[in-house]
């Protein structure tokens, strides 16, 4: 280039560069549009149900979650089973290995500990559906999966996907 | 989804924050300059990442500050006025060695540092050897000497 003295790129690998940094950049926005569909973490993708809507346990959850990344469970109970003012939400031993529990409302009144599973007491009005809400964070990535229930009563497997 | 939007409120509410502020806002870094910026990017970094320490929301957060980045410096490219309104625009504050004191004024950029920049950037000695001055859109002070009256 004249008397220019630059150890320029030729022209080949310089094309074949910015082909490679257009496919890079193609990456990185599908990961963006994973990210903001909810592949990676809370989105509409992501948000799911275990149990039907108004039945009488049912669970909203995300499906895809993140390591020590705060995610929520809302869990439904139906009127029936609530007795004498009481509700028992018992939770499998595996949650408590694969899920740290930040805050839990309401609070229970009374937490004992089975063999395989926690029981959650909360006081609660007789004949009205209750929500209970578990704010957890993944304790690890990969998959996790446990079962949340009422003592004596119904049960459901929840299942996520924690990425690092 | 939260950390991209999240990211993308910061982003914007920064960059709008910076163009209200001016372009000489930061041009000349004092020592509080750099303790103010430091206290920005914590307070940012922190609205930004929340709670959630983890990788996934590590890469999501710089991947929408770069895209975000990239697709205004292709709008820029693309759309001369959005530079405009994104950068601004050069402003003469010296012309034919007269002073603009009202845009001068404006960009609270006084007549200290005009000299400063001409004895940093051409070595002038005074102002009547300028015969423009520009701060361009980055906050810098250009300065175009008069240079055939020098000699």
């Amino acid at each position: 280039m004249g008397d220019l003295q630059v150890a320029e790129m030729a022209a080949p690998t310089w094309r074949r560069i910015a082909a490679i940094q257009k496919m890079g950049l193609a990456l990185f926005l599908l990961l963006l549009l994973a990210g903001l569909a909810g592949l990676l973490g809370k989105g509409p993708l992501s948000s799911t149900r275990a149990g039907e809507k108004d039945s009488l346990l049912w669970a909203d959850y995300c499906r895809f979650v993140r390591y020590h990344g705060p995610t929520e469970i809302q869990i439904h109970l139906g009127a029936p089973l609530t007795t004498n003012g009481l509700v028992q939400l018992q939770i499998s031993k595996e949650f408590a290995a694969e899920m740290e529990i930040d805050h839990v409302q309401p609070k229970p009144i009374e937490i004992t500990g089975g063999a395989d599973s926690f029981v959650y007491a909360f006081k609660v009005r007789t004949n009205e559906t209750v929500q209970i809400t578990l704010q957890v964070q993944p304790n690890h990535f990969g998959k996790l999966n446990y079962q949340i229930g009422v003592a004596g009563g119904p049960s459901f497997s929840l299942k996520h996907f924690a990425y690092p | 989804m939260d950390s991209i939007i999240r990211g993308l409120i910061i982003y914007l509410f920064l960059l709008i924050v910076f163009r209200f502020a001016g372009r000489r806002t930061l041009a000349n870094t004092t020592n509080f300059d750099l303790v103010l910026l430091l206290i920005i990017s914590e307070v940012t970094q922190q609205a930004m990442v929340d709670n959630d320490h983890s990788v996934t929301n590590g890469v999501l957060l710089i991947l929408t500050l770069v895209m975000t980045t990239l697709g205004l410096s292709q709008l820029k490219q693309r759309f001369p006025r959005v530079r405009h309104v994104l950068e601004g625009m050069p402003v003469v504050i010296v012309s034919q060695g007269k002073l603009r004191r009202e845009r001068m004024d404006e960009l609270r950029v006084d007549e200290d540092e005009l000299l400063e920049a001409a004895r940093a950037t051409q070595g002038l000695e005074s102002l009547q050897e300028v015969k423009y001055a520009v701060v361009e859109p980055n906050g810098e002070i250009t300065i175009v000497p008069k240079r055939n009256e020098k000699g």
